[in-house]
């Protein structure tokens, strides 16, 4: 075999290799686009993850895409911890920093047994995060929070932190006490 | 066991020669496999950094974080050349991206063997055995793939550079220089040493990268990008500066300096960086006047490889490709001309070693190891450039040029 048949084999085989590799690409991925799955809807971040059913953190990644949100890989957060405080409802704390971000609050929100039960903002520091997490820019000042929401003893809270540009990251947690 | 070492080489050999495009079919099988397996989980934490960080330049954003280590994200240029792909789904973005950066790759690559062949009557043989070449390369170019990283453009830009050296062709040389600092700083190692050791190249690297830093004030706002430049700088200090074991992913040569029990303060290793690159510039300077130009032009190609993989800034253990190739391609030669050298068999199981990922204490240690020890071999031979020049250019080579009347020898470029 000579060097142009070699040369055609390599040609024509890395043409045919793309060509194939992009059919299958095209084929079996879902869009991951950053636009909005619905042009039309100018609802915020929070209140268009709200609109879907969330049961568990495995139905987190399929509604935040539906949502037309992104997992954030500036996002770094904890759920400290849940306490009750009274039959119907608990407490849930914790934080939640964008380490590239300046200060500007990000959302939090709880989903028990497929619906939205509780969001709010993050407010103020926390204790040791600003050096774990080499925090600067004005970062640290707000990544705590803490608020209550209805939970059963036994259920499970899936925990979401949101942010700008529609990225949202997952924050595990334990079953409610 | 020295006659099953013969018959697996014999082996080898024959199956190369009877399907000379087997190497080619391989590689083009592994780049389907690599563009139809895109998946934002794989290239979450590098190509998604970039468009992330082009996304944040282009809104006139923070982009560099000088308080933590990780995405360290180039400069600004290498961001605006992504800020179209911004605009793309991200998996289409990845998809163009790979499939671009894999052609530039064996491109490059065929380049290159082209080249070194080429005054060895064997030039027949250089395309199979660009095949060969990037077939030894997938494990490298496995992992950097899986995250559409920007150490494979750079590579395929230095290794085009080195073939157009071998030529004898400065400018388009430069212009490679010129992609291969755009899209990853870190062959500026290779540029400097072009600079500095080759008269015809100086006022175009000058010129490049002169285009590297200014052109992206055409499309933004003038202070932000200088205040950009500086938080780039102090990023860099900390990155420069940091004991390795805060990042978890280096391989160099200061986590194989741990690894043998010694922990060397950061003015030393400051002195070790400079003197090896003082030493790397020496080598290189003594096979330039040595001349021939396909001496010296993989000369600079490999000492850069060596260089950035054991004294840039945080190599990764992942980003040995950027010396995998070369050390492939100066292998084949070797084989090419005597198919029992088992240096050049050596050269190409520790092109195989470095391209996989092993355990961390290897990945951390072993793969410096094997890198410092090529290093080491090759100062031996570089030391005394006549040793090299046998090995890159054969005896016969050398002995034809040494007939040539002097004034040819000048005429065909042997400078």
């Amino acid at each position: 075999m000579g060097t142009a048949s070699v040369q055609r084999t390599a040609i024509i085989g890395f043409l045919a290799a793309a060509f194939i590799g992009n059919l299958v690409l095209i084929l079996s991925q879902p869009r991951t686009t950053h636009a909005l799955p619905d042009p039309g809807d100018k609802r915020a971040a929070l209140e268009r993850l709200a609109s879907r059913k969330v049961s568990s953190y495995s139905d987190l990644t399929g509604a935040a895409a539906a949502a037309g949100l992104r997992l954030s890989r500036r996002f770094v957060g904890i759920v400290d911890g849940i306490i009750r405080i009274d039959e119907r409802q608990v407490t849930i704390a914790g934080w939640l920093v964008d380490t590239d971000g300046d200060g500007t609050p990000l959302d939090v929100a709880v989903f028990v047994g497929g619906t939205m039960v509780g969001a709010a903002a993050t407010q103020g520091e926390w204790p040791g995060v600003a050096e774990s997490v080499r925090l600067g820019f004005g970062a640290d000042k707000n990544v705590a929070f803490r608020f209550s929401f209805p939970c059963r003893a036994g259920d499970q809270p899936v925990v979401a932190g949101l942010g700008p540009k529609e990225r949202y990251i997952p924050l595990r947690s334990s079953p409610c006490p | 066991m020295l006659a099953s070492l013969v018959r697996a080489r014999v082996a080898v050999i024959a199956l190369f020669q009877k399907l000379p495009w087997s190497g080619w079919l391989a590689w083009n099988i592994f780049v389907g496999v690599a563009i139809a397996r895109i998946h934002p989980r794989r290239f979450d934490s590098t190509f998604a950094a970039y468009l992330d960080a082009a996304e944040r330049l282009w809104a006139g954003e923070r982009v560099y974080n000088p308080l933590t280590l990780g995405d360290f994200l180039y400069f600004p240029i290498s961001l605006l050349i992504h800020v179209p792909l911004t605009k793309l789904d991200p998996v289409s973005a990845a998809a163009i991206v790979l499939t671009i950066d894999a052609g530039f790759f064996a491109w490059a690559c065929a380049a290159l063997m082209g080249a070194l062949l080429a005054n060895q009557g064997r030039s027949r043989d250089a395309l199979a055995l660009a095949g060969v070449l990037l077939f030894i390369n997938i494990p490298a170019a496995w992992f950097n793939f899986k995250g559409i990283q920007a150490q494979v453009p750079m590579t395929a830009a230095m290794i085009a550079a080195c073939a157009s050296m071998v030529r004898g062709r400065w400018n388009v040389a430069s212009f490679w220089l010129f992609i291969a600092i755009t899209v990853k700083p870190l062959a500026i190692v290779m540029v400097l040493l072009c600079a500095a050791l080759v008269r015809e190249m100086r006022l175009p690297l000058l010129c490049a990268v002169a285009a590297m830093l200014l052109l992206p004030f055409a499309f933004l706002d003038w202070s932000y990008l200088l205040e950009q430049y500086r938080l780039m700088g102090l990023k860099l200090w900390l990155i420069a500066t940091e004991p390795p074991l805060e990042w978890f992913y280096q391989a160099d040569f200061s986590t194989l300096v741990r690894a043998l029990g010694i922990d060397p303060p950061a003015s030393a290793m400051l002195g070790v960086r400079l003197a090896a690159a003082l030493g790397t510039l020496a080598l290189a300077w003594r096979v330039r006047r040595a001349g021939g130009l396909h001496s010296f032009a993989f000369a600079v190609l490999l000492l850069s490889g060596c260089y950035i993989t054991l004294f840039g800034p945080r190599n990764e253990y992942l980003s040995f490709i950027v010396l995998t190739p070369s050390i492939t391609a100066l292998a084949l030669v070797m084989i090419a001309r005597a198919d029992a050298d088992y240096r050049g068999w050596l050269l190409i199981l520790a092109a195989v070693g470095l391209g996989f990922v092993w355990h961390m204490d290897v990945n951390s240690a072993l793969k410096p190891a094997i890198v410092l020890a090529i290093y080491l071999w090759l100062t031996w031979l570089m030391a005394v450039p006549t040793r090299w020049r046998e090995i890159v250019e054969g005896d016969e080579t050398l002995r034809a040029k040494a007939s040539e009347p002097a004034v040819a020898r000048a005429a065909t470029g042997n400078r």
